[in-house]
């Protein structure tokens, strides 16, 4: 019924690992190219970031450098590490596509559980 | 004074069996509509995707307890004026379904003092399998999907790839895409099929896949 507590471990300690599951359980299925997008813009990324955004952007050249700081060799070790230990923890499950970078990631059973013991544990 | 008295009790309603009959019918039915919206909301998935039996699952377990809460509004509902005798019934289940959230959320079950679960723990875990259950299979029917328009998609010239990624994702989308695709050592145009699928909106990918089938129909 409760949930294991190296999980409960894992995803109180680990801030990247937070930010990755909360982004898969927010959108319930991601693709890990999204993932890493919507992941270098938090706070827990930042100190991996060579590349910079600039504030006076137009829209298009933000979205160009949120790309390039995706693909930035330490954001995708740090992202695939992460979803590695979600899927072995069995919050999460990979659907595998051809091309790597489409690769879906999707909250399972125990994730949305994991969610709301958390959840719960938080508000207490 | 006394004979009216006796008469306003003689009158006072109550549910017969066929109106708790109705109340259960109507409360199965919203728990059926309630379940039909709540699923698909917090799965993101098509209605499709959620009827697997996880759901029908779910919707007993729901069921059960607004009917039981429904029965527990008929001792409230019939307090109401009798000129509201018709609609016992129909009032019956909507308090006992709308009044189901607080009654179950302070109804503790207990073995020897001991907390167990709460009844509202066992509905959200039945919905967490049918939500989990419904994620899994809109995957599943993404994944055909996409598989069938990426084969679809690389019928077409690289130039008409490169010139609907142009369209639908900007001026430096195909240079950027290539380059990343370089820098995976992924087949280009495949690369490029993958990421212009993933920015198909449904009505895009409906038209696309209904021309699939047009020529595949066609001799």
């Amino acid at each position: 019924m409760n949930m294991d507590p190296s999980v409960v471990t894992l995803l109180l300690t680990n801030g990247v690992i937070k930010q990755v599951f909360s982004e898969v359980l927010k959108r319930r299925r991601v693709q890990l190219k999204d993932l890493r997008e919507s992941l270098v813009k938090t706070p827990e990324f930042k100190p991996l970031l060579t590349v910079h955004r600039n504030l006076g952007q137009t829209p298009e050249e933000a979205s160009a450098t949120i790309r390039e700081q995706a693909a930035e060799p330490a954001v995708q070790e740090q992202v695939e590490a992460a979803v590695q230990k979600l899927k072995g923890a069995k919050l999460i499950e990979e659907r595998a596509a051809s091309i790597k970078d489409f690769n879906t990631y999707y909250v399972t059973e125990d994730g949305l559980n994991a969610e709301r013991e958390l959840r719960l544990a938080t508000t207490l | 004074m006394s004979d009216s008295y006796c008469l306003i009790i003689d009158a006072a309603p109550s549910l017969s069996a066929a109106d708790f009959r109705w109340s259960g019918g109507i409360a199965v039915g919203l728990s059926l509509l309630f379940a039909l919206i709540e699923i698909p909301t917090k799965s993101k998935s098509q209605l499709r995707a959620c009827l697997v039996g996880e759901s029908i699952f779910y919707w007993l377990v729901l069921s059960f307890g607004n009917v039981v809460t429904t029965l527990l509004a008929s001792l409230t509902v019939v307090k109401l004026p009798a000129v509201l005798t018709p609609y016992f019934p129909v009032l019956t289940a909507f308090f006992g379904v709308f009044g189901f959230e607080i009654v179950l959320k302070n109804t503790n079950i207990t073995i020897f003092d001991k907390g167990v679960l709460t009844i509202q723990n066992w509905i959200d875990k039945a919905a967490n399998v049918a939500v989990a259950a419904a994620i899994r299979k809109q995957e599943d029917i993404n994944q055909q999907e996409e598989e069938v328009l990426v084969e679809e998609l690389m019928l077409l010239s690289e130039i008409e790839i490169n010139t609907r990624v142009l369209d639908k994702m900007g001026a430096n989308a195909v240079g950027e895409l290539e380059a990343a695709a370089q820098a995976s050592s992924a087949d280009l145009k495949r690369y490029k099929i993958f990421q212009l699928v993933a920015t198909l909106d449904r009505s895009e990918r409906v038209a696309l896949l209904r021309n699939k089938r047009h020529r595949g129909s066609t001799p």
